[in-house]
Formats: structure tokens, sequence, C-alpha cells
């Protein structure tokens, strides 16, 4: 402890309060900053977007060919445990060659607010799987500073939600919003990519 | 209580060992080029400050092979994000004191002495 009290007394920051604090600041700043940069790397919120667009996509054609609600629910989670643990070696596969492997209290932060946002859905008679999806990938963009993604993210959720709580042409209209999510996550893939 | 730059770690205080550490804590663990294209460090920079926060005990590399090519992963120790947060929280406190300070500060001259 007097060892690190020595060191602290020669400190730059130990000197002028004014230039201390503006050091300070700076230096919140440049952590900020670099956060954001690792958790863009890490989350990957437009690949989210793509996701969620591949599944609104998924449940258009699926809902189209088997218009039977439940059978709907049983295809979409039969599917999503026959790909998990192909995607969790994707995820693995993709750390190892993008040199990043993500903290739990990040996937954690995101996986409990789609698990929030489904049992708010159920609640509310809405599609838990959107809800869900869109608010994960909503938080994902925002702790990764992508506001204008999140924004997006959550626009395409409330406007799938709309779609199938009004019956508005749910098949045709989920393929279209499932497009544009895609869209939308490609170009803000590239926007990360820019930003890092 | 003491004042916070007391607080201030210099192992962690420099900005590139701030940022490595930043790094690290946010992510399970990251590899050395990712790191190092992240905070755009040269390679020997890298390695000498990773040496400094390895000898302190707030990160730890681990050596594999991907794709037949060896790759260096650091991550941070229970230790290093305890030094991290503290670290931020006294950055604040510096940063909180500062401008508790100029908000509260009276405009006009202490003294009452007319100038000239």
């Amino acid at each position: 402890m007097a060892k690190r009290g020595i060191v602290a007394v020669m400190h730059p920051l130990a000197g002028d309060e004014s230039a201390s604090a503006r050091d300070a600041a700076a230096r919140l700043r440049y952590v900020a900053g670099v956060r954001e940069r690792a958790r863009r790397a890490v989350l990957a919120p437009s690949l989210a977007l793509v996701a969620l667009g591949v599944v609104v996509v998924t449940h258009g054609v699926v809902k189209t060919m088997w218009p039977h609600a439940t059978l709907v629910w049983i295809v979409l989670v039969a599917g999503a445990v026959a790909v998990r643990p192909v995607v969790r070696w994707l995820i693995a596969r993709s750390g190892e060659r993008r040199g990043f492997h993500g903290g739990m209290r990040l996937r954690v932060a995101c996986g409990a607010a789609g698990a929030l946002a489904a049992a708010i859905a159920v609640w509310m008679g809405a599609s838990p799987l959107i809800s869900a999806t869109a608010t994960a990938t909503a938080v994902a963009a925002y702790l990764a500073g992508l506001p204008e993604l999140s924004l997006a993210a959550v626009g395409a959720g409330v406007a799938g939600e709309a779609m199938l709580t009004h019956g508005i042409a749910p098949s045709i209209g989920e393929l279209v919003i499932g497009v544009a999510l895609i869209a939308v996550g490609t170009v803000g893939h590239a926007r990360e990519r820019h930003c890092s | 209580m003491s004042h916070p730059t007391t607080r201030l770690d210099p192992a962690i205080h420099q900005p590139a060992r701030l940022g490595i550490l930043t790094a690290a804590c946010e992510t399970k663990r990251i590899d050395f080029v990712s790191l190092r294209e992240l905070l755009d460090l040269t390679d020997g920079n890298l390695s000498r400050h990773l040496s400094t926060l390895e000898n302190a005990g707030y990160v730890k590399t681990t050596k594999t092979f991907v794709d037949r090519k060896p790759r260096t992963w650091i991550s941070a120790t229970p230790a290093g994000r305890k030094a991290l947060a503290d670290e931020l929280a006294a950055l604040r406190e510096i940063v909180g004191a500062a401008d508790a300070d100029s908000a509260g500060r009276d405009p006009r001259p202490a003294t009452g002495l007319a100038p000239g």
C-alpha cells in the first residue's frame, strides 16, 4: 500500500487538480471507446439482426406451408433444438477465427432482456419469438455503441408484432420484414467493420 | 478517506495497459492480433505492456493452435477485473470531485481588494 501511495504522489494525476480531472476524463472516454469496440466485435449485433431476419422469414415460410399454429411452433422449436449444437460449434469456431471469445456477462445481459421481452409478449398475446430476438438484438447493439442499429431492431420487432397481431398477410409481411432485417443487418455489419 | 489519486494503480494507469485490461475484461479471451488491431498498437509495444500486466497478475496468456498456426490468447484474471473496477472508480471520483468543485466555486475574487 505504501509503495502504491509513493507512486501515486509521483503520478502525473497527483499534480494540478484541473489537469488531473481532464486526464481522468480523457482516460474514462478512452476506456468507453475500447469497451464499445470490443463489445461490437464480440456481440456482432448486425449478425444478430440478420439472424432475426432469417427467423422471421423462416416463420413466414413455415406458417405459409403449415398454417396450423401448434405445428409452426413444434417445427420452430424442433429446428432450434436441432441447430443448437451447430450454432454453438459455429460460434466457437468463429470466435477462434475472429480472435474474440465473448464474456458470459454480455450474453447473459442480452439473453435476460430477450427472456423478459418474451415473457411480456406472452402476457400481451404477441409473438415471444420476434419480441425476444428483437429485444436481445437491440440490447446488444446498444451495448456495442450502435444506437441506430438498436432502433432498427426495435422498429423491425414492433412492425413484425403489429403485422402478426393485426393479421396483415402474415406470410408475405414476414417475408418482407425478414428480408428488410437481413438487408439492415448486412449494412450494419459494414458499419461495424468501419467503426472497429 | 484517501484522495482518489492515491488509489490509482500505476500498473494499469498507462493508457495502453488500461485499454488492454478493458478489452480483456469485456471478453472471455482475446487473441494477440485482435488486441493489437483493436488498440492500434505495435507488436513490441503490446508485448511489453502485456508483460507488465502479466507480472502484476492482472492478465494471463495461453497459447493454442488454430489451423496449425500458433495463437496467443489473453484473458483477465479476477485480480485484473477488480483492479480495473477500482481504477475506473477512482477516475470517476476524480472527475466527480472536479465537477463538484467547479460547480461550488464562487466566481468572485476571494479578497475584497479592488484591482490596481
